[in-house]
């Protein structure tokens, strides 16, 4: 008996702790716009009748070998760190995949093919929740040549900098490229992490930052002005979800970027890392309360919770 | 009275060579340069240090190195901020340090002189009784990152996901 109940503080201790540990962001990384202009990998696509050129990843990997060499590089060193990277040929796979499903998707309205650049696609593939973007660009002078490297992480759903690095490289005549490069990745990595590390601790300092759209169907009759009696006061929708937001968010941080009769949205949305149970939560496990508020009387509009990956989240009102 | 003279000669003589352990407070000054990153998680700098003796001054560098790379960091290197970012890290994990860089102290294991030991003409000055010489020295940071993280003084990266 008493070997049970051991066993059964055991199971919940370890249970308790898997829990209490905050979901950990994933990294990807890729080659910076600037980079795939630079050596050539970019694609002209026709979006809508406007010529753009866009980067392309899948022939910038197959076509220039250092390219995957610094990204099989820094992935080690992530590695070690405790935070290996998505692999970027992997997510470009699965986006193939993909885009023939997006070949035949169209637009409701105007029936135009479903247009979205080489970087969205991954996004949508990948989910990652930061970005490294890798750059470099090689200096000659007389004998001697030099590696810049530039390293940026983009967290990707508010689009901050949250880190980056381009120290000019050390000149050699003798070093080949690939040397150079590998030197630059190790001289840059450490101050690199060090800048990520001060992020992840203003995180649990301060909460993760997360976007929150909320949006009406148009079948709905309500909107964001819309009046309710609510906790013996009568005001409008967006007072109401506003005064929600304060009373969530970590020390009442959150911008309010723009609300209309359609529309709210929140960026910089500071949520605390684990909830009262201990539990990690991300933006969909923030926005589920304020689901259920707005379900329940008085307001009872039916609402649906769209997740976009761990820091944003849409809700959208008037129908499940 | 023979043997007084004798054990009070060794007594005397016990305590200039305890003496000699402690380093001179005026040699506590040093200078870091960085020189550049090698592979693998090396970066050399070079270390002006004060000594009498030149050979102190080749120690005194490994210890100075290792101390600017944990608790000042060093412009213009791989290593900007200091390794031990923690406010008053030193002050808090003041017996590990200790341990750490004692005598034939863990330290060793991180820090190596370069070039075999040999100094450039411009980096040996005489500043009034001391020495002040210039020694290239190389540190191995991912280990001795790796060493800070197994020993809960530098959180790790991953640490609370």
């Amino acid at each position: 008996m008493k070997k049970y109940l051991f066993l059964i503080l055991v199971l919940t201790l370890i249970s308790t702790f898997s829990f209490s540990q905050a979901k950990r962001p994933t990294i990807m990384i890729v080659p910076s716009d600037n980079w795939c202009f630079q050596n050539g990998f970019i694609e002209e696509v026709d979006n809508q009748g406007i010529k753009e050129k866009r980067p392309n990843y899948a022939r910038a990997l197959m076509e220039n070998s250092d390219l995957g060499n610094v990204i099989t590089k820094i992935n080690g060193l992530m590695g070690d760190r405790g935070f290996p990277l998505e692999t970027l040929e992997e997510a470009l796979k699965t986006v193939k995949q993909n885009s023939a499903e997006l070949m035949v998707m169209q637009s409701k309205s105007s029936g135009s093919e479903v247009n979205q650049s080489a970087y969205d696609q991954l996004m949508n593939v990948v989910k990652s929740d930061i970005i490294l973007k890798l750059g470099w660009t090689t200096t000659k002078s007389g004998f001697n040549k030099s590696i810049q490297i530039n390293i940026e992480a983009i967290d990707a759903y508010t689009g901050e900098s949250i880190a980056s690095q381009n120290p000019p490289g050390e000149p050699s005549s003798t070093a080949d490229v690939p040397t150079m490069l590998s030197v630059a990745v190790l001289s840059v990595i450490d101050n690199f992490n060090s800048r990520l590390q001060q992020y992840f601790d203003d995180l649990f300092a301060n909460g993760r930052k997360i976007t929150v759209r909320l949006n009406k169907f148009s079948s709905w009759s309500g909107d964001f002005e819309s009046e309710f009696d609510y906790n013996g006061s009568t005001d409008e929708l967006n007072t109401i979800i506003d005064d929600w937001f304060t009373k969530n968010t970590v020390k009442g941080r959150f911008n309010n970027t723009g609300s209309s009769e359609n529309v709210m949205n929140f960026r910089q949305v500071r949520i605390p890392m684990f909830n009262e149970k201990g539990k990690a939560i991300d933006a969909k496990d923030f926005v589920k309360p304020l689901q259920k508020m707005l379900q329940a009387p008085p307001f009872n509009i039916p609402t649906k919770l769209v997740p976009k990956g761990l820091g944003q989240a849409w809700l959208i009102l008037g129908e499940k | 009275m023979r043997v007084r003279i004798l054990l009070a000669f060794f007594i005397l003589m016990s305590f200039q060579l305890l003496a000699q352990k402690e380093r001179d407070p005026g040699t506590y000054n040093y200078e870091v340069q960085f020189i550049r990153t090698g592979l693998e998680g090396t970066e050399l700098f070079k270390v002006f240090t004060y000594c009498k003796k030149e050979k102190d001054c080749f120690e005194y560098a490994k210890i100075d190195a290792l101390k600017a790379i944990l608790f000042k960091g060093i412009p213009g290197s791989g290593l900007q901020r200091p390794l031990v970012n923690e406010a008053g890290g030193e002050d808090k994990y003041r017996d590990y340090f200790k341990t750490f860089f004692s005598e034939g102290g863990k330290y060793l294991n991180f820090v190596a002189i370069s070039n075999d030991g040999s100094i450039e003409d411009d980096d040996r000055l005489k500043v009034g009784k001391q020495l002040k010489i210039g020694v290239v020295v190389s540190v191995q940071k991912a280990n001795l990152r790796r060493e800070l993280e197994s020993a809960g003084i530098v959180k790790k990266l991953s640490e609370g996901f």
